[in-house]
């Protein structure tokens, strides 16, 4: 049964994956205009900004959410 | 009131002064949507306190600019977060106060700095600044030369948020390291109140938001004062007048700001989110529906707000995949968002109502949350976005999910902790009439906005009864008008209540609302200790109202269970309370996470202008001098580590010794980039004179005033050692943070060899 619903969601989940490259969800479509509008080198840094900036940032808010999950024990 | 009570460092009243400055800018804010709205309708109208008697554009545009700035920060960012976070986050984790009281109450002076630098941008010749709550460069770079406001009025502008990211940071590394490390016992994260899970997400986005916010301020700031060219591009004419910058780009700034910005709209609305859940459960007597799902959404809220971000502008020219990824993860937000407000129902389903006045504004709150949600969604369609972007409908949409929502979200908070802070009740017959004119008065101002935005109306121009095509829409605008005065009139029905309440209202018991958590087990107002020497032990989670089989309606937190060691009914007491030293340690490293996301703002920063710009010059930099200073600042990584065993080996001779030299190689460090400065300057390579230059000064400005941070608190720390740490404690906190600037500073110069 759980194996099933696995698989279900699974599958589910795939049929949504390969739907969804084209949905733009919450695009900023002047931002998206700008960037697209700019030479190739210029969407390549900002791709290459956007990593740098992004990585960092949700490692950080992972590494503090998993602190406080270390820090659960002290409080019981 | 005495200095002693105005400079408190009691989160109590830091919480009530955060509230009150939240109140007058919120005033301030509504004056002059009143005076834009009044404008749109009568354009042509004397107004007596208006410099020339009619408005003009620019003023026009200086009211848009101040309105969104003193709303955005002052009022959502302030209330929910500043005021009731403060006041609350203690008492419902059941700790004496915050983490770093001194900073906390730093935190508030900064805030409210910033907040008066902000009002002085209308004293100014030229007044308030005219480029919108957003700053968007050029017009925001240049100077007065594209306008009334640009001049100084700008300027302050940016000092002013530069000021507020400041304290916004200072008060997130606080709720962190309170939330982490300040809990009574029992209290597990499962037995958090919602309202302290939004509190905790929310001080994380602004850690890493603001100082990405901090980092593109200075930029800019520079840009206007020291001639650089971060994102002024090159050949701009402004009135007849070439302006002298080189290939800076405007989208860098949108990069970084929007970095900020959509975080920001989770920091204004996070907390209100958890008030209402808090909020509704009490006034259904119900547990939260899905309580821990509420928690992780509201994780994964924050979490997934960041990729929207990335999102933002990362699809033009990419591997398809990760566009395919970004789509996914950026349409995945809604899947938390649809969770709350299905468990808000859910909450409320099949539960004994009460319609008081608190549980009217959190019913309103998830009213406007399900209507803004639903109108963004045609927002997110890039076809109608290019269309409607401009207009009247973004305006009515995010007033209403982020503005009107996060506001009753703090009305909510209002009228439920009335009784708490201030020890009497507000008028419940005025909290209705205020409520139902408020809800009716909000959607009759912006629904009709969304109407006038398909229709085309065009927002930010300051007058549009020009336009032929708009002309059967103008009764709208006096309709949307006279709603807007209406609805600005009922706030003074808040105001008399809230005001007269304060003297006159009933005395309220320790717990009126009949309620389960922390706060509610203590005095209304709480005593300044906050619990009164008896701090509480946690049993239960925070909301156990109609639990089976029991005789009380609710069972408060910290109420033993039968059978425990307290006995069954007994009020659990903590043995001891104190402030634990690791909180240091955790504020510490929280720190040092917002300085690396200021340094990595600067770095991104730099690839994207690099990559944008045809006029970048590789600079011959001083390797000798900078590769030697770096040898010297990693020695005294060693120093500092030798130091901190000689203290663990009780040896404290030398441990003084070895803390002095490492201040000493510190004081080199910072000497060997003067002196790289220096040659830079003899060679004739400024600030401005190109971008790679530019960037130069900049890291090695910030990271020269972090290591002298450093060296300040290791001077201070010799002479005299802070009176609630141990030292142990000092050395551990001091070497985190002297090694990680460190490390940083070697990522830093690797990476100028790498740009090189």
């Amino acid at each position: 049964m759980k194996l099933r619903l696995t698989v279900t969601c699974a599958v589910w989940t795939l049929l949504i994956g390969l739907t969804a490259s084209h949905a733009v969800a919450q695009g900023c479509a002047m931002c998206y205009q700008t960037a697209a509008a700019s030479g190739a080198p210029a969407r390549v840094a900002l791709r290459h900004g956007i990593l740098v900036l992004l990585l960092p940032a949700v490692s950080l808010f992972v590494g503090i959410l998993a602190f406080i999950y270390r820090r659960n024990d002290r409080a019981r | 009131m005495s200095a002693r009570r105005v400079f408190s460092t009691d989160h109590k009243v830091v919480g009530l002064q955060y509230f009150f400055l939240a109140l007058a800018a919120v005033t301030i804010g509504i004056v002059l949507s009143l005076l834009m709205r009044f404008h749109l309708v009568w354009p042509a109208a004397h107004l007596p306190f208006v410099r020339g008697g009619i408005m003009t554009p620019e003023q026009y545009l200086a009211l848009v600019t101040m309105h969104g700035t003193i709303m955005i920060f002052f009022v959502l960012t302030t209330a929910p977060q500043g005021a009731f976070g403060n006041y609350f986050l203690p008492l419902q984790i059941g700790a004496p106060d915050m983490a770093f009281p001194r900073l906390n109450m730093l935190s508030f002076w900064l805030t409210l700095a910033a907040f008066l630098c902000m009002l002085a941008a209308f004293t100014v010749p030229g007044g308030a600044p005219i480029s919108g709550w957003t700053a968007y460069p050029p017009l925001s770079g240049l100077g007065e030369v594209t306008g009334p406001g640009e001049g100084t009025g700008q300027t302050i502008w940016i000092i002013g948020i530069l000021i507020f990211c400041v304290a916004s940071l200072l008060g997130a590394i606080n709720f962190i390291a309170t939330t982490i490390d300040m809990r009574a016992p029992g209290m597990t994260l499962m037995r958090m109140p919602l309202t302290v899970w939004a509190w905790f997400v929310t001080a994380i986005l602004s850690l890493l938001a603001f100082s990405v916010l901090l980092a593109g301020g200075i930029l800019l700031l520079l840009d206007r004062s020291a001639g650089t060219s971060f994102f002024l591009p090159a050949g701009l004419v402004v009135n007849g007048e070439l302006q002298g910058h080189n290939g800076g780009s405007p989208l860098l700034w949108q990069h970084l700001f929007w970095f900020f910005g959509h975080p920001e709209v989770y920091i204004a609305i996070l907390p209100g989110m958890g008030v209402v859940a808090h909020v509704l459960a009490n006034f259904s007597r119900k547990p939260v529906f899905g309580y821990r799902v509420m928690a992780l959404a509201l994780c994964a809220i924050g979490f997934l707000g960041f990729l929207v971000w990335g999102h933002h502008m990362f699809v033009s020219g990419m591997n398809p995949y990760s566009g395919l990824t970004f789509s996914l993860l950026t349409i995945s937000i809604g899947v938390p968002s649809a969770i709350k407000t299905f468990n808000w129902l859910g909450t409320l389903w099949g539960g004994k109502i009460q319609f008081r006045t608190p549980m009217l504004f959190a019913i309103g709150f998830v009213s406007f949350f399900i209507t803004g949600g639903l109108s963004g969604i045609f927002l997110a369609q890039p076809a109608l976005d290019t269309m409607l972007h401009a207009t009247y409908y973004v305006v009515g949409h995010f007033h209403i999910v982020m503005g009107v929502a996060a506001i009753f979200g703090i009305f909510a908070a209002t009228y439920y902790w009335f009784p708490k802070m201030f020890g009497r009740s507000m008028d419940e017959t005025l909290g209705k009439l205020h409520f139902w004119l408020t809800f009716i008065g909000v959607y009759c101002i912006f629904m009709p906005m969304h109407f006038l935005g398909v229709a085309g109306g065009i927002r930010r121009y300051a007058d549009s009864t020009g336009a032929k095509y708009l002309a059967a829409l103008q009764p709208l605008h006096e309709f949307m008008t006279i709603a807007a005065f209406i609805t600005a009139a009922a706030q003074l029905i808040f105001f008399w209540n809230f005001f007269r309440s304060l003297k006159k209202g009933a005395p309220a018991s320790a717990n009126p609302w009949n309620a389960t958590t922390l706060e509610w087990i203590t005095t209304s107002p709480p005593a300044p200790d906050s619990f009164g020497g008896q701090f509480p032990r946690v049993y239960r989670g925070p909301y156990e109202y109609s639990v089976p089989g029991e005789t009380a309606d609710f069972l408060p937190q910290n109420l033993a269970p039968k059978g425990a060691a307290h006995g069954s009914g007994a009020a659990g007491v903590a043995a001891t309370v104190g402030i634990p030293q690791r909180v240091y340690l955790t504020g510490a490293i929280m720190l040092l996470a917002g300085v690396l996301m200021f340094f990595m703002a600067l770095v991104s920063a730099e690839i994207v202008r690099k990559g944008f710009s045809s006029d970048w010059q590789p600079l011959d930099l001083p390797w000798r001098i900078l590769a030697l200073s770096t040898a010297i600042l990693l020695a005294s990584s060693f120093t500092l580590a030798h130091s901190r065993n000689r203290l663990l080996a009780n040896d404290d001779a030398g441990f003084r010794h070895w803390w002095g030299v490492t201040a000493i190689l510190g004081l080199f460090f910072l000497a060997g980039l003067g002196i790289s400065w220096r040659q830079l300057a003899v060679a004739g390579v400024g600030i401005a004179t190109n971008p790679s230059s530019s960037f130069f000064y900049v890291f090695t400005a910030a990271h020269g005033i972090h290591v002298l941070a450093g060296i300040a608190v290791l001077v201070a720390v010799a002479f005299r050692a802070p009176r609630h740490l141990t030292r142990t404690t000092v050395a551990g906190v001091v070497s985190t943070y002297w090694h990680a600037i460190n490390g940083l500073w070697v990522l830093l110069f690797v990476f100028l060899l790498l740009a090189k």
